[in-house]
Parts: C-alpha cells; structure tokens; sequence
C-alpha cells in the first residue's frame, strides 16, 4: 500500500512538475533594455530604410522616409519569431497605416541563414538588415528576439516591445493592440511590453531566460 | 485378472443384465431431458445477466485498456516529434541548446504516458485504470496544444480523446476528464489565458465557455454510451443463452462432463492431431457395477448423487491431459494419453510419473470406485468394469475405440466384474468371430432356415400332457447347429426377438391345428426369453399372435426362467399376469438355477413348475438330490402348481418321481423331440407312455 502511495504521490508530481514548467517556459518575458527615445541618425543601414511598401496599397500612397519605422529584431532560428511575424502581419492587415517595415535579423559566424529565409516568414514586405553580432539590436536595446520598436516619422519612439501574448503564441493581446494603435494614431505608447522569445545574444549579461 | 487376461470367446455368454439396464436408461431418459430443457429454456437470472456484463465490461475495459497504453505511446511519440519538428534548439545569439518543448514532451510525456501503461499491466480493465488513463489523455491533449501554440486545430485532439475514452462505456471516465480539461482550462485561463484561448478578450473565465462545449460532446457521447450498454447488456443476455444451449449441447447436464457428442469432437480431433504413433492415448470404457439395483432400491435421486459422485471419483483419479465423458446412465469413457517412452523410462526408477497411464488410471479408477458411497446413512459399494483399447494398435477411429473397449468391458462383466481388460488381438478374433456368426443368423432367419421340433411332456400317469417347442436351426452347408451355440448369440444381438416371434408363430399355428383336429390333448410350452420379457408390449404382443392363428389360450404355455425375472421383475410380472388373466398357462422354468426368491415366485401366477435336470439327473442316487426335488414338488402343490421334471433320461429316475408325486415327465427316457411330422404321429397313436420307456431312445 505505502509503496502504492508513493507511485501514485510520484506520478502526480511528476505531472504536476511538468504542467507548470511547461506554463513557465511559455509565460517568461525575455531580458529587455530601453531602446533609444530618438532614432539615432548615424546608423546607415536604418537610414536606408526608406522605400520600402509594406503592401500593393500601400505602394500607391505617399510612401518616404517621412514614414513611420517599425523595426523588428530577430534571432532567425528563433522558434517563437514566427509568431511575431505572423502577429506583425496580421496588424499590418488592420491598421492599414503606411511603415517603413525592416527584419534586423541577427547575424553572426555560427548564425547566418539567407535574407529570403527570413523574408518568407512575413506576409508583407520587408527589408531584411543583417545585424551583424547584434550590434545594432545593442543599440535599440533588443535583447529578445521578437521585440519590436516604432519610431515615428519625426524619429520619436512610440512603441517598443513585444507582440505576442506568449512565445511562439498569436493572437489578440495588449501589446499587439498597443501597436496597432501607435500606427494608426501616431501616438506614443507609455507603456513597454514583455518580449517572448528566444535572446538574441548569448553573453551572460543578454542572455535573458533561458528559453 | 491380470491386464492382459485371456478374452471370452465363448459366444454362448449373454449379457441380458446390461442390455436390460440400457433399455431402462434410454426409457429413463427423457426425465434428465424434460429438466434439461427446462434450464435451457429458463431466462438468465438478473445477478447472473450483471456478473456476466461485469466481466463483458472488464474485458472490454482491458482490451481497450491495451489499446489506449498504445495509443498513448504512440501520442507520446508524435508530442516529441511536434516539438523536434518545430524546433529541435532553441538558441541564445551563437548558442543553441536542446529546446525545453522537446525536453518537457520527453519528459512530462512520458509521465503522462508510462503511469497509466503501467496501470494497464497492472491492474487492466480496473476503474482506477481507466480513470488515470482519462487524466493523463486529457492532459497529453493539453500538451499537445500547448506544443503546438494553441492552434485551434489541435484542441479537436480534446473532442478525439473523449470520443476514445466513450469506447469504455463509463460515465465516469467522460465526468473525470472533462473534469481535467475543465480545470487544466481554468488554470490557463486564470494564469496563461493567451495560451488557450488565443486572444485576451473576455479572460479569464472563457474558459467556462470552453468547458461547456466539452460538457455539451459529453452528453452526446453519455447517451451513446448509456444506449450501447443497453445493446451489450442485450447481446450478454443473448450470448449467455447461447452458452448455455452450447454448454448443454455439449455437456452432461447431472454430472457436467462433456457427453457423448463432445466425445466424438474429442477423439476426433486427438486422432486428426496424432501423427506417426506420438500422442497415443487409451480409451477406457467404464461401467459401474450394480448400479441399477441402487438405483432401483434407493430412488432415482440419490442414484443421480451417487452418479455425480462416481463421476468425480473417476475424474479425481485421472491425470490432468484425461478427458472424461458421460456416455449415458453409469457408462463413461476416460481418454487417457499414453505417457511416452521416456517416463515409462523414468517410472521404473522411484519416481513417479506426472499422469498415470491407462493401467494406473484404470487401478485407480477400481480402488476409488470401491470406496463405499455414502447415502442416508447408509455406505453403498459399488464397483466398476472397464475395458480398454489404445489408439492406434485396436482402431483408428470412434467407433472401432469405443466397439473395441466397450467389448473388453462385457468380457471383463462376464469374468466376475470390477477388474479391468485390455482389448487384444484374441478378443478381435472372438469378436469378428461372433459378427460373422451373427451374420449367418441374420441369413438364416432371412432363408427361413429354422424350424421347431417337440418334446412330448407327459403325465406321470402315461397320458401326453402337452409339448416343448424347441427351435432347430438347420443350415444347408453347416447342418444341424445346437441351440446352446445360436440362442446366446441372439440374445445378444437382439434377434432372439426375431426368433422368439417365429417361435411363437409356429406354435400358435400348430397348436391351432393340432387341436382343431383333436390331437393335441393339452399345450404347446413356449421358452420366453428375457429380452423379450423386457419389451413393454410383449404381452400384447403375444395376444395378438394368438389371435392371429386362431388359438386357444390354453392350448400356449409360456415357460419363463427365473433370471428373466430377476431383470425387472415389475415389468414381468405385470406381462405374465395379463397373459394369464388371457387364459395362457405360465410355467416357471429351469427351477432351482436362478436366483429369483421365493418370496418373489409367490407374487407371480405362475401354473407349471419345471424342476432343472440338475437335481433329476440325482434323484434317483442322491438323498439330497431326492429330499431337495421331494420338497420343491410339495412347495409346488402347495401353491397350486403343476411339476414337471425335466431331463429324466432313467427309469429310476422315473419311477422315483412317480413315487414323489411329480405330475409331470419330460426326457430323452420318453421321447426325445420330435420333428412335426413325428410329434404328429405321436399325437395320433401314442397317448400315453411306451410300455417300456427305458428302450425310447
């Protein structure tokens, strides 16, 4: 009977022990720094963004530097990205709000998959930026991949964070509403989202969770 | 007797007793038959109808038990396989790792999946199994939607499972999981509502929204289980009917051995399966001994006890690869394997062997069977003879088995009972030596081949009293074959009813003849025998034939033996009290050989005593002989019988009987029989006797 008990006392922890790490790998926000309240201006590759049409619609409108920026930082073999992009895509689709659309996709000598390979992961069109070892994720204070930041056309920042609920999650939540409200309105966003991905650097004081 | 004793080849043995007993079986039969319809019509009682759907569902809930500990495995599999296909590493800049989806699947999987295997080798198609089972699957189907984003796709795994989990049968494994998923789904919403409901609209309590969807396909599949029950709990009640009418088909309904008709599947399929001499086996043909009298003196119920307790005996004593069989009434058949070479091998030393062969089984049978059966009080000894024939060396098939054995057993009944006989190469001579000479009998009867002579019986005074007919078989290549060789073997073959008819006819038809013309100045005696006596309308039967011919009922006298009456003595004497009520004479036959009682004989109306030659052949030497003869004939008179000595062969004899008062004379010293044209010549110039008997051959 004792050893019944225990079995039994086992089997539940064990269950118990799984449920809850599985919810905490999931419901951990990644590591996140402030990122830059003005778009810095001596960063070339960002001020090449500047023709980019997210969507057909949107190539008809007047489309320029003047645009608002959405940077998206991403490690590219993340697996909770896609769900950022997919999210990113869906809030494009409503907003209707022209942006000039950028992937900062990290790159390094170990990680250095193709620009297309993460370009395919969005539905609307992208410019793609290498961010070679992560210096410029640094300079935005990205350190999860998936954060997401919003500069609007006067260079001032409205919005940074993540947009998905959970990793590897879609679906409506405050971040992605709080985005899609800084695109329409050209409002600044008070508040800074928890980011759910993997990190972006692997130096202990960027690792973030482990995820 | 030892095992290998010589048979009986002796065909003049009958074996009335057994043929007797059998017919009462057969007669006795349709009572065991009516009860045995009874129960089989009877509707399974409702405890029974719930145990056997108790032990239908756990069965089942093992079956699916398995299936579910495998479908399990198999979900575990494809948990690690989603979490390596969608991302086998999860990486921090330049550093990857083994992603904790993959880890948590291998791990919490295999919780969830290796618990409730577990129980189902443990404790299959038990509640607790099937309800772990319920708990783990639902929480594999939350895994599995947590793995894979909590795509709405995956949450139809949750409607999957419960539709799996119906297959139980059990409204407490639906209630339990969806108690899970519910609470799993409570948790989430309260903590993790993205995870679950994809949005954080209306959280936390949607998850009550997703909780009574499940709720709402639980009371679908509540109701198919709940009308599913029904068809099972129907199709038990059916199939124990079946079993039933199958297990009755096939088994003795008072001892619960397999009867005859699963014997012939038995042997059968052990002869299909023997090849080449292995997997030899014996078939012992066993009947109890005096069974029929403690039958008839204590009752049909405790002769049925007694039944079911020789059947266990005999069943206790054989080994465990033994079939045992109830043929009918106290004849069963035990299938015993012949313990092969090596262990005859082993036996020799001290060890014994594990079943004992056909010998040990048959010993042992007797030694069991010799215990005294208690009954009322009262301890019954019985016995038992078993014959014994091995496949392959006395038959290949059933019924050469059971012929064979069941002939070894009438010789060991006729060697004194409660021993046993193998079948042997003599016996089969014996035996295809009396169906040959049964065949001859049947030929001569078809040929018409026999005939009947007389044997003049006389009054002491000289005057004919009347005749003996006596059956002559006369065969064209062999000539005249005695009585003493063919009448035992009709006996036993039945046709001795055949010949007892004709018997019967040709005497009506003379003594109709003969008196019709004034010559026949008394009876015509008529030898009965047992078989016939046995028959239930042999009275009618033989009133008919007289009717028939016309003749006169005094002018037939039946003479009947005292072991014919001993069979069943209420059957006999109910016959030869109708016929003598009819006006026929009836005459006790071979007086003083059988061992029919006295207090027995007095019950009958019987007119004639015939005293057997035994005690005439010293009657007129021998005190005893003449004191013994002396008082039968005073004990005759005294009941109102005529007596008659038969076989007085001297004159001595003769005259000692005249001077004792004996009525009547029968003997080679008067006449020996005579054909009917002699009996005739007799009738019409010789009433009384010779002058100087002594020179009548």
């Amino acid at each position: 009977m004792l050893i019944r008990f225990t079995l039994l006392f086992a089997a539940v922890l064990a269950v118990a022990t799984g449920w809850y790490q599985l919810a905490r790998f999931s419901s951990t926000p990644g590591e996140q720094t402030a990122a830059p309240a003005r778009l810095p201006s001596n960063i070339p590759q960002i001020s090449a963004i500047s023709e980019i049409k997210t969507t057909p619609a949107l190539a008809a409108a007047n489309s320029s530097s003047q645009t608002p920026l959405l940077l998206v930082f991403m490690h590219p073999r993340c697996s909770c990205t896609p769900a950022t992009l997919q999210q990113l895509d869906h809030i494009l689709d409503v907003s209707h709000a022209p942006v000039r659309l950028a992937l900062v996709v990290y790159q390094s000598a170990v990680v250095n998959e193709p620009s297309a390979q993460s370009a395919r992961l969005l539905r609307h069109t992208a410019q793609i930026v290498p961010d070679i070892n992560g210096r410029l994720a640094r300079r935005f204070g990205a350190a999860t991949s998936g954060e997401v930041v919003l500069y609007s056309s006067g260079g001032q920042l409205l919005y940074q964070g993540g947009i998905t609920p959970l990793r590897a999650h879609t679906g409506d939540s405050l971040a992605s509403d709080a985005l899609r409200l800084a695109l329409t309105t050209g409002e600044a966003q008070d508040k800074t989202f928890n980011v759910f991905g993997c990190p972006i650097f692997s130096a202990p004081s960027h690792s973030g969770h482990a995820g | 007797m030892s095992a290998q004793s010589q048979p009986h080849t002796s065909a003049a043995t009958t074996e009335l007793p057994r043929l007797l007993r059998r017919a009462r079986n057969e007669t006795s039969a349709p009572r065991s038959d009516t009860r045995q319809r009874a129960n089989e019509n009877a509707i399974p009682p409702a405890a029974a109808v719930e145990a056997e759907l108790r032990r239908q569902r756990t069965l089942l809930c093992a079956r699916i038990d398995r299936n579910f500990a495998w479908l399990m495995l198999i979900q575990w599999g494809a948990a690690i396989a989603a979490a390596l296909w969608i991302s086998p590493l999860s990486w921090a800049g330049d550093t990857s790792y083994l992603h904790p989806h993959v880890t948590l699947a291998i791990l919490y999987g295999g919780a969830l999946t290796l618990v409730p295997f577990a129980l189902t080798r443990i404790h299959p198609g038990q509640r607790i199994t099937r309800l772990t089972i319920a708990v783990m699957q639902m929480l594999m189907s939350s895994l599995l939607i947590h793995l894979t984003g909590g795509r709405i796709e995956t949450h139809f795994h949750i409607f999957g499972s419960l539709a799996f989990l119906a297959f139980y049968l059990d409204w407490q494994v639906l209630i339990v999981a969806s108690a899970t998923i519910a609470i799993d789904h409570l948790l989430r919403g309260l903590f993790l509502p993205y995870s679950i409901f994809g949005t954080y609209a209306v959280q936390p309590w949607r998850w009550l929204e997703h909780t009574g969807w499940v709720v709402f396909s639980d009371v679908f599949l509540l109701i198919a289980c709940a009308d599913r029950i029904r068809d099972l709990r129907e199709l038990t009640v059916k199939h124990m009917e079946r079993e039933k009418l199958l297990h009755h088909a096939r088994f003795d309904a008072l001892t619960g051995l397999p009867n005859r008709s699963y014997l012939s599947e038995k042997m059968a399929e052990m002869t299909r399966n023997s090849h080449r001499g292995q997997n030899a086996f014996a078939c012992l043909y066993i009947d109890l001994d005096r069974f029929k009298e403690v039958n008839e003196q204590m009752g049909h119920l405790s002769g049925d006890a007694i039944l079911r307790s020789a059947a266990e005996r005999i069943h206790s004593r054989l080994g465990e690869n033994a079939f045992l069989a109830r043929l009918a009434g106290d004849e069963f058949v035990a299938l015993v394997p012949e313990p092969p070479a090596s262990s005859l091998l082993l036996a020799t030393g001290d060890s014994p062997t594990p079943s004992p062969g056909p010998e040990e089984a048959a010993r042992a049978i007797l030694r069991s069977l010799l215990q005294p059966f208690e009954m009322h009080g009262k301890a019954i000894a019985l016995g038992a003879s078993i014959g014994i024939s091995r496949y392959p060396q006395d038959g290949l098939d059933e019924d050469e088995l059971l012929l064979r054995s069941d002939r070894a057993m009438y010789n060991v009944k006729r060697a004194g009972r409660n021993d046993y006989l193998f079948h042997s190469a003599e016996m089969l001579a014996a035996s295809n030596q009396r169906d040959e000479a049964e065949r001859f009998l049947h030929h001569a009867i078809e040929q018409n081949e026999f005939a009947l002579h007389y044997q003049p019986i006389f009054h002491a005074t000289g005057d004919i009293a009347g005749l003996e007919a006596l059956i002559r078989w006369n065969d064209p290549q062999r000539g005249n074959i005695p009585p003493s060789l063919f009448i035992p073997l009709a006996e036993e073959t039945g046709l001795i009813l055949q010949l007892g008819a004709f018997v019967l006819h040709e005497a009506c038809k003379q003594a109709t003849d003969w008196h019709s013309r004034g010559l026949l100045p008394g009876r015509i005696a008529v030898n009965v025998s047992s078989i016939e006596l046995a028959r239930e309308d042999y009275a009618e039967v033989v009133i008919r034939t007289l009717r028939q011919h016309y003749t006169p009922p005094e002018a037939i006298e039946l003479e009947v033996t005292e072991t014919a009456l001993v069979n069943d003595f209420a059957l006999a004497e109910r016959h030869l009290r109708e016929l003598h009520e009819y006006g026929i004479r009836i005459s006790i036959d071979d007086f003083g050989t059988g061992y029919s009682s006295l207090g027995r004989l007095r019950q009958l109306t019987l007119d004639t005593l015939k005293i057997d030659r035994i005690f005439v052949d010293g009657v007129a030497t021998s005190e005893a002989d003449r004191t013994v003869v002396e008082h039968i004939i005073a004990m005759a008179h005294t009941l109102g019988m005529r007596v008659v000595a038969e076989g007085v062969e001297t004159e001595n004899q003769l005259q000692t009987l005249r001077s004792l008062g004996c009525d009547e004379i029968q003997g080679f010293l008067l006449s020996k029989p005579l054909d009917r044209q002699g009996a005739e010549a007799l009738l019409l110039h010789h009433h009384s006797i010779p002058a100087n008997a002594s020179s009548q051959p």
